[in-house]
């Protein structure tokens, strides 16, 4: 190699790794960095543009603040615990590779392809007094005709909840099953075989071997769980509107969709859009803080 | 300690594969067995059906004379070393080897004494706090190896252990395990496709292929006297040698045997009823002596010097064989030289068959 070519070539290798990446942080900053900055300074200035924490004062005492968080916590708490549970038992069911496994898989998969849009549509007309829940109780013979269960107008607020659980959980559980999935065959069958003949019966391993060496796949399928649960809104808009069950997010598009005319709609949007982003974080922390993914030793994580 | 007895037992996948065609065999107490022959011969699937890891299709697995084809792995009283080691990453050396006494709820004190007596006959008494991650792939085998003692099984089933170590390693592990076997005296069923790993370890070896048992015997057993022409190629580095030869009527000497470029005659009884039909002549790299008036001319095509010995591979007319001899006789490449096979050290097997003619 001639001296100008290697000079070429220390050249190339100083800028060329920068630019390399530069479409991707062009974008990064035109399509992520800047509407995250724009939110935050409407956030932090009133409907005249002087900078203020009024708008993190009204949230606070919005009423409708404490139902939302209230609502958003159950549903995460609840939503979360069931999916794992549910989305956990179904993978290793898969797992076991019966015959027809990979029929059920695919079964199992079809709720993930639907829209929220598309899915609070489906529910809506199936848990509408007249709808096909009540036709199909009807049909198995758990109703008598003529008899119907009122889901929607009930003003219970647990029955709400419940609603909206098990319909996040139906659209959540394929997407959460499919990580635990990948997870649970990316184990050695070794590991759980030598379980089975030192003694442990499958409970026994499932506790003892199989879960603490998917540690890392249950944390990351629950960490993304937790945010988008902490972020639900559009099937319960579709299904109830936007006052009878808040939840944060629907705060945000409350204030930017159905009221955008007041004159500090979208500070107050973009304020509800900040305090969220600082639950999150604050959760998703101290989620990976109990399950121990901080603090771990060596790579070894202990049981 | 205890007895393994298998009857008619069978393995068949998918209602078609038979991976393992009705094998019957005893392991005796106290005794080291080895399970030998090529991938796909059925061994592991074979001791995967004693261990409880394999649904038996048919026939019985009995330990000490008590069916257990219906247990669970967990009720047969075995342990197993794992081909990959198999020891779990999230717990301690300890809490590996301590995992099944803390299932049987075993007193912690006695936990901790047994735990430290098979680390110290496993020579990793000093690395019980460390996790798996942190260790060679030598120590993760005598993690296992101690996990497999602690429970004081009746039986010793081990997945080809050795199979993912080192080539010197894996000669030092072989020494240990047989050194342990002798201590524990535990009846053992050790998987291999490796013949000088079951040459070297086993008291019995089964050679096996295509799910069925082909030999049982000791190893001098399999090596001298191999039932087939499978065994007598599969045992041995370098292998048996095959000539094939005519054979001719019987003279004073014995019969008179021709083949390519060969001419000369044995004495052997087997040969009775084969004039004038071609059989193989089966014959052991050592058992050829190089010697300036032997009956035999062959060329010195290559040398593989061994240092105790050398492997020659010498042309006969068309065909080829490797003889092991001493580095004195100081052949060269390309060089004509004489050879004997070395009286009654030879077998005959049916070219059509493969079995050994004198069996």
């Amino acid at each position: 190699m001639s001296k100008e070519q290697s000079i070429k070539r220390r050249n190339w290798n100083q800028v060329g790794p920068y630019l390399l990446v530069a479409p991707a942080l062009i974008y990064y900053v035109f399509f992520w960095i800047r509407p995250v900055l724009k939110i935050f300074m409407f956030s932090i200035t009133d409907a005249a543009g002087h900078l203020s924490l009024e708008n993190f004062r009204l949230v606070l005492e919005d009423p409708t603040f404490i139902p939302a968080a209230q609502n958003t916590a159950i549903i995460v708490i609840f939503s979360v615990t069931l999916e794992f549970v549910a989305a956990m038992a179904l993978a290793l069911l898969i797992n076991r590779k019966f015959k027809g496994s990979s029929i059920l898989l695919f079964i199992a998969m079809i709720p993930m392809a639907l829209a929220p849009v598309a899915l609070g549509a489906m529910w809506k007309t199936g848990f509408t007094t007249h709808g096909w829940v009540n036709s199909f109780l009807t049909y198995i013979g758990f109703l008598d005709i003529g008899e119907k269960i009122i889901f929607l107008s009930g003003e219970s607020r647990f029955k709400n909840l419940l609603l909206i659980i098990l319909i996040d959980a139906w659209q959540v559980i394929p997407s959460m099953m499919i990580i635990l999935l990948a997870g649970l065959q990316g184990l050695p069958k070794e590991m759980m075989e030598a379980s089975y003949v030192f003694g442990a019966n499958r409970w026994k391993t499932l506790r003892k071997i199989t879960m603490p060496m998917l540690r890392s796949t249950i944390q990351t399928a629950v960490i993304l769980r937790l945010i988008s649960a902490l972020q639900i809104w559009l099937t319960i808009v579709m299904l109830f509107g936007f006052g009878r069950v808040p939840v944060l997010l629907s705060r945000v598009i409350y204030y930017s969709e159905e009221v955008p005319n007041l004159a500090n709609s979208y500070q107050m949007s973009s304020t509800y859009s900040v305090v969220i982003a600082v639950i999150i974080t604050i959760v998703a922390i101290l989620y990976l803080r109990v399950s121990g993914a901080f603090g771990r030793k060596n790579g070894g994580a202990k049981a | 300690m205890a007895t393994v007895e298998l009857k008619q037992l069978k393995k068949v996948y998918n209602r078609k594969v038979e991976a393992v065609k009705g094998i019957d065999l005893t392991v005796h107490d106290g005794e080291f067995l080895v399970l030998l022959g090529p991938s796909g011969c059925g061994k592991t699937t074979t001791m995967r059906m004693i261990a409880g890891l394999e649904e038996i299709t048919e026939g019985e697995v009995l330990i000490d004379g008590v069916s257990v084809g219906h247990l669970p792995p967990r009720k047969r009283n075995v342990s197993m070393i794992f081909q990959n080691y198999a020891i779990w990453p999230h717990m301690t050396v300890f809490d590996n080897i301590a995992y099944a006494l803390k299932i049987k709820k075993m007193e912690k004190s006695e936990i901790n004494t047994r735990v430290k007596e098979v680390a110290e006959l496993s020579g990793i008494e000093s690395l019980l706090d460390r996790y798996p991650d942190q260790l060679s792939g030598g120590q993760q085998q005598r993690v296992a190896v101690a996990r497999a003692i602690a429970v004081q099984p009746l039986v010793f089933l081990m997945d080809e252990p050795l199979s993912n170590l080192d080539a010197k390693l894996r000669v030092q592990m072989r020494t240990d395990l047989k050194e342990i076997h002798r201590s524990t005296g535990a009846t053992t069923v050790f998987v291999t496709h490796d013949q000088s790993e079951a040459m070297s370890l086993a008291d019995r070896i089964v050679i096996m292929k295509d799910g069925a048992i082909i030999q049982i015997g000791t190893p001098d057993e399999v090596y001298h006297n191999s039932a087939n022409r499978f065994v007598a190629d599969f045992i041995g580095t370098p292998p048996t040698n095959f000539l094939s030869v005519l054979v001719g009527d019987k003279e004073e000497e014995g019969y008179r045997l021709k083949g390519d470029h060969l001419d000369f005659t044995a004495n052997h009884p087997s040969l009775a009823g084969f004039e004038g039909k071609t059989v193989l002549l089966g014959v052991r790299p050592e058992n050829i002596d190089v010697l300036p008036e032997a009956p035999i001319e062959a060329i010195c095509r290559l040398i593989e010097p061994q240092g105790s010995h050398n492997i020659i591979l010498a042309q006969i007319g068309e065909q080829r064989m490797k003889l092991s001899v001493s580095p004195d006789i100081g052949l060269k490449i390309d060089q004509t030289f004489r050879l004997r096979l070395k009286s009654g050290h030879y077998h005959f097997f049916d070219p059509e068959t493969g079995e050994r003619l004198d069996k």
